[in-house]
């Protein structure tokens, strides 16, 4: 697996990392690469109360990430070579008092940002600010219909008409504006919200964001959220039936290949977090989500609140830990929960590793989004 | 030949084994002495058998067992150009008794980066150490496990599923009551906290899970940031004192946002 098949579109379902060879090759001379993409949050707090969410399990020490601290943090990144920054994670960014801030002084810097939300407290004048500083805006809605989405994403059923005229608003704002932001909707998927695909793939076509991706839902090493892997076989159809809902300017897309794998992992080591970095809202910095609880105490690095990125980046802690990482004494099939964020990125850097193909000669326009890798 | 420590000293292992870097030299010593002269001409075996060479290196694993069950019964070298290379294809060799093929063209000179590498020493460079990464004395045994995959895949076809091998505890711990893993495992955190000098209060045991993960706790003398170090280095001397891959943890922290239902 390459992932050099599928670059003339949006990439939703795969890796752009063969498109970062410069840095792939400084990583295999031993040399200390700079994170393409970090996904982090402003937060660990959050508004809602989502049925699937992972966050749940990713509890850490909380810090509070001030205004001082994400604007050093975002400097520290542009210093170093970090080249985009996602507002995803472990909390809703949106309600983090420095948000606005923090995403247009990032866009200053020259970082590529990008945001996942759950849309409810962002309006006109917020989107106004942020959008034309961000390469994407991803809702996160995992029903079409109110009395479910206040079931699974646990709110009150009007919050889901806000929701709603929020992401028209960001089609329209985008439109009007001439805007290059791609607007996108997430369905985290678990089997018992099937009922849900349809009717979202139809709210989708209605409020005209840029794509909908339906998602499988990840899980911890100890299956604690009890996500049935086997049950996305019976949604298949149904799938490729939200999918035949895409036309000329809305895209509906399944991550077929994470679903396809059942939750299981095809390699041992884990190569992609130096290269795809993940943040607590803590302010945690530890080399992927699945390891931000504090359980997982052995992995954690630093934390932005209390010490400067680049310093934490240039320290021994920072390599020691990506090292172990990519040891004999790390196994991913056994050590860690199902489908994480790097787990495209994992894939192809272990094919690599272990000699299956050679860097792939790159060919036509990069992908877009090709700092979120 | 074969080499003893003793034989050697640290100053001149740096012209003897200029092909690997420092942080390989006392492994490379350790190696060669231990091996007491490898015989490096293949052996024959019973079982199917598997040849490859790359640039002057040869390899031959003998495999044994039932279809999709195979494992390697023996494998040995030949063609190792200096000591550094030796050393890596002992490693190699050693490592693959009881693996998978697949598992030995996969991810055996991971391991044997593991087993070389001096843990007193620094690394070679500020990044991440792979075979990739691990110099001259790791370049023709890659092409050698390159060629390996293909011999192989050339009798049996391409690799099926994933490769998920992972040696599984030894069957001696395995027959263990847990009382008495719990006993050894106790006593071997406090002895390593005394040689850490950390206080009786500074780190227990907590719990001992059903996957014998060993779940410890803090006092509130240690700073936040010493634990991570304290618990790799505990986590590496119970897998060393034991044989066992040992994972050790904290306990779990709840989630403390009001509103989630877990």
């Amino acid at each position: 697996m390459t992932g050099m098949t599928d670059h003339t579109e949006l990439i939703l379902d795969g890796t752009k990392i063969a498109w970062h060879q410069d840095r792939i090759r400084a990583w295999e001379r031993g040399e200390r690469v700079a994170p393409i993409t970090i996904d982090m949050s402003l937060t660990r707090a959050c508004n809602y109360a989502c049925h699937f969410c992972y966050a749940m399990l990713q509890e850490n020490e909380r810090k509070v990430i001030d205004k001082r601290a994400i604007f050093e943090f975002l400097e520290d990144c542009a210093e170093i070579g970090v080249k985009g920054i996602s507002f995803v994670s472990d909390g809703e960014s949106t309600i983090s008092p420095v948000f606005v801030d923090a995403v247009k002084y990032g866009h200053e810097l020259g970082l590529s940002m990008a945001v996942g939300t759950n849309g409810f407290v962002l309006n006109r004048r917020k989107l106004g600010e942020v959008l034309p500083a961000l390469t994407y805006l991803r809702v996160n809605i995992s029903a079409g219909e109110r009395a479910r989405y206040a079931e699974i994403m646990g709110v009150k059923e009007h919050w889901f008409d806000r929701v709603c005229q929020n992401i028209r608003d960001m089609a329209t704002i985008k439109r009007e504006q001439g805007l290059d932001v791609t607007i996108g909707m997430q369905m985290v998927l678990m089997p018992e919200y099937a009922d849900q695909i349809m009717p979202l793939a139809r709210l989708g076509k209605e409020l005209r964001p840029d794509y909908l991706v339906i998602k499988h839902c990840s899980d911890d090493e100890d299956g604690s959220l009890g996500v049935d892997y086997s049950g996305y076989k019976d949604l298949y159809r149904t799938l490729h039936d939200a999918e035949a809902l895409s036309d000329e300017s809305y895209s509906v897309q399944v991550k077929w290949s994470k679903i396809d794998t059942e939750g299981t992992r095809s390699y041992q080591r884990c190569y992609g977090a130096p290269f795809m970095l993940q943040m607590s809202g803590s302010g945690l910095v530890a080399p992927c989500g699945m390891l931000f609880n504090e359980r997982y105490k052995k992995f954690h690095i630093g934390n932005i609140c209390e010490e400067r990125f680049r310093d934490i980046f240039a320290g021994d802690r920072y390599w020691e830990i990506m090292n172990y990482l990519a040891s004999p004494a790390f196994n991913a099939q056994k050590m860690c929960g199902s489908l994480c964020l790097q787990h495209k990125v994992n894939e192809f850097l272990d094919g690599y590793q272990k000699e299956q193909f050679d860097l792939p000669e790159l060919q036509g326009n990069p992908p877009m989004h090709l700092n979120f890798v | 030949m074969v080499l003893s420590i003793s034989e050697i000293s640290v100053t001149e292992d740096g012209a003897r084994f200029a092909d690997a870097f420092e942080v390989f030299h006392r492994g490379i010593i350790r190696t060669l002495a231990e091996s007491g002269g490898a015989v490096e001409e293949p052996v024959p075996a019973g079982g199917a058998e598997y040849r490859a060479q790359a640039e002057g290196l040869t390899v031959s694993i003998a495999v044994s067992g039932e279809s999709g069950q195979e494992r390697v019964s023996r494998m040995s070298h030949g063609g190792a150009a200096s000591d550094a290379e030796r050393a890596v294809l002992e490693q190699l060799c050693g490592f693959a008794v009881g693996a998978t093929p697949r598992e030995v063209v996969e991810h055996g000179l991971t391991y044997v980066l593991e087993r070389l590498r001096d843990p007193q020493a620094p690394r070679p460079f500020g990044g991440i150490l792979t075979p990739r990464s691990a110099g001259a004395c790791f370049v023709r045994p890659r092409l050698l496990m390159k060629a390996l995959r293909q011999a192989y895949i050339a009798e049996n076809g391409p690799f099926r599923g994933d490769n998920d091998f992972d040696r599984p505890y030894s069957e001696t711990w395995l027959a263990m009551a847990p009382a008495a893993k719990r006993a050894l495992l106790e006593d071997l955190v406090q002895r390593w906290r005394t040689g850490a000098g950390l206080a009786e209060t500074s780190m227990a045991v907590f719990d001992i899970d059903r996957y014998d993960r060993v779940i410890v706790m803090f006092g509130d003398d240690v700073d936040v940031w010493d634990k991570p170090p304290h618990l790799r280095a505990l986590e590496r001397w119970l897998r060393r004192e034991t044989g066992e891959r040992i994972e050790v943890f904290v306990e779990v922290a709840k989630d403390s946002n009001r509103i989630r239902r877990l």
